[in-house]
């Protein structure tokens, strides 16, 4: 009998998804947080606002805590109003730096598009601070900011956006699904060559940035573009990496083709 | 797909550098969460059977996980059995109060629009749905006391060797041992 118990437990079929949606929302929540000096300083009491306050209420009211808690509520609370208080007189640096480059004037002109803007990273060292900041899809701003004065000493447009690259397990794949898709045979036949394979992204959560200070996306992004040059003119084929098949192939208008042949930097013979 | 606990010394070498870079880098901790994540919520699912549920407590693993890492000691042992020790937890801490969600997560719910993935839900459900077999032993394992449930579980369901449990959940060989025939014993009764 449990032999057999043990044979169903050892082969029973397991369920095993992902939900791509609260994995992105969620890494988003944790790194906005960080850099925004949320989370990253490791006390949820250290909060400012009336609605921090009153989410630390329900968090420790919960069922799941009140027998812990109970005995220390008291403590707690005095504690979350005196680092209340302390916080609202003196913010994280951190936190400084991205509010003071969220609220420049002369960054919001920079960055193309309308929306929040997004930080993406914040390094303090001393007095300053390098903030990296965007809005999402569009372009990057790398700003250093004068925490004591709070202001944006310089600010510097990220380039290479578009030459942000897959992870090369990713890039490999992208190629490969839109070589094998019939509508790029015939391309191929005419002697299409490749250029630099590029991530379509859905979101701010898949982007990092390496030392080189180029944009750089995770092998998450759910899509990749891969342009084919071939009778003079340039072909985007939009792979779907998760799909694992070809979503569209776009004709880019001639007054492209220019930028794109400028992205090919070394171009593959297929 | 379950979390690989034991690593070549080379793995847990670069796992050790990465998360020594976490402790200040929130980038770091970013590439952590991308290979834990899935491994996390997939324990959790199996656990709970419940997909909000499991949802629930991915975010306070890594929540947690994210707040606590400056002060994470790395001990020669993979950063997956310090998540699953996080989350296993936060389950226990359910089934033991078993009348609330696992903890409050306006911190996150005020950012997060569950609309964005509400589709996604519904169709792990229908798919959780599916698997009866599983369910079927999953509502039999939940009966049991919350230290059976974790053995049973991480033994067959995430495919755990002994010395990954032990890494796990920080008690001796012998224990594990001996849990995992007392609660075999246990479910057995309870499939009878």
């Amino acid at each position: 009998m449990k032999e057999e118990l043990i044979k169903k437990l050892e082969h029973v079929e397991l369920p095993d998804m992902e939900i791509k949606g609260h994995k992105r929302v969620l890494k988003q929540v944790l790194m906005q947080g960080t850099a925004s000096g949320r989370l990253l300083e490791n006390d949820p009491y250290k909060v400012r606002s009336r609605s921090r306050v009153r989410s630390l209420w329900e968090w420790l009211k919960g069922p799941l805590w009140r027998p812990a808690m109970a005995s220390a509520l008291g403590m707690l609370i005095l504690g979350a109003i005196l680092a209340g208080v302390f916080y609202t007189v003196t913010p994280p640096p951190s936190a400084i730096a991205a509010d003071v480059v969220k609220k420049d004037p002369s960054i919001q002109q920079k960055l193309s598009g309308s929306g929040e803007i997004i930080i993406v990273r914040v390094e303090v060292q001393d007095r300053m601070a390098r903030v990296v900041c965007g809005r999402g899809m569009g372009d990057f701003i790398e700003a250093d900011v004068n925490i004591h004065d709070r202001t944006v000493v310089n600010a510097r447009r990220f380039e290479g956006l578009f030459m942000a690259e897959l992870a090369p397990e990713a890039n490999e794949n992208a190629i490969n699904i839109a070589l094998l898709d019939s509508r790029v045979k015939p391309m191929l036949a005419r002697g299409a060559t490749i250029g630099r394979v590029f991530p379509v992204f859905s979101s701010i959560s898949s982007i990092a940035i390496s030392d080189s200070n180029l944009v750089k996306i995770t092998p998450s992004a759910c899509h990749a573009i891969v342009p084919l040059y071939v009778d003079g003119k340039a072909w985007l084929v939009e792979v779907d990496l998760d799909g694992k098949k070809v979503a569209r192939i776009i004709e880019p208008q001639a007054l492209f083709l220019p930028y794109f042949r400028e992205m090919q930097i070394s171009s593959t013979s297929i | 797909m379950t979390v690989n606990t034991i690593v070549s010394p080379a793995e847990l070498k670069t796992e050790e550098q990465l998360v020594r870079r976490a402790q200040h880098d929130c980038q770091a901790f970013g590439e952590l969460y991308e290979i834990y994540y899935q491994r996390i919520f997939n324990l959790a699912l199996k656990r709970t059977a419940n997909i909000q549920l499991a949802l629930d407590i991915t975010s306070v693993t890594f929540l947690k996980a994210l707040s606590q890492i400056k002060k994470y000691r790395w001990r020669d042992v993979p950063f997956g059995a310090w998540l699953y020790r996080i989350a296993g937890n936060e389950i226990n801490d359910y089934y033991r109060k078993h009348n609330g969600r696992v903890t409050s997560l306006e911190q996150i719910a005020e950012l997060a629009d569950t609309n964005d993935y509400t589709d996604e839900i519904n169709q792990a459900e229908e798919e959780l749905s599916r698997h009866e077999e599983f369910l079927r032993l999953h509502e039999k394992i939940a009966e049991l006391p919350e230290m059976y449930q974790e053995v049973i579980t991480l033994k067959f369901f995430e495919k755990k060797k002994i010395r990954e449990m032990v890494q796990i959940l920080g008690k001796k060989e012998g224990t594990i041992k001996s849990l995992l025939h007392r609660g075999l014993e246990r479910l057995r009764e309870k499939m009878s």
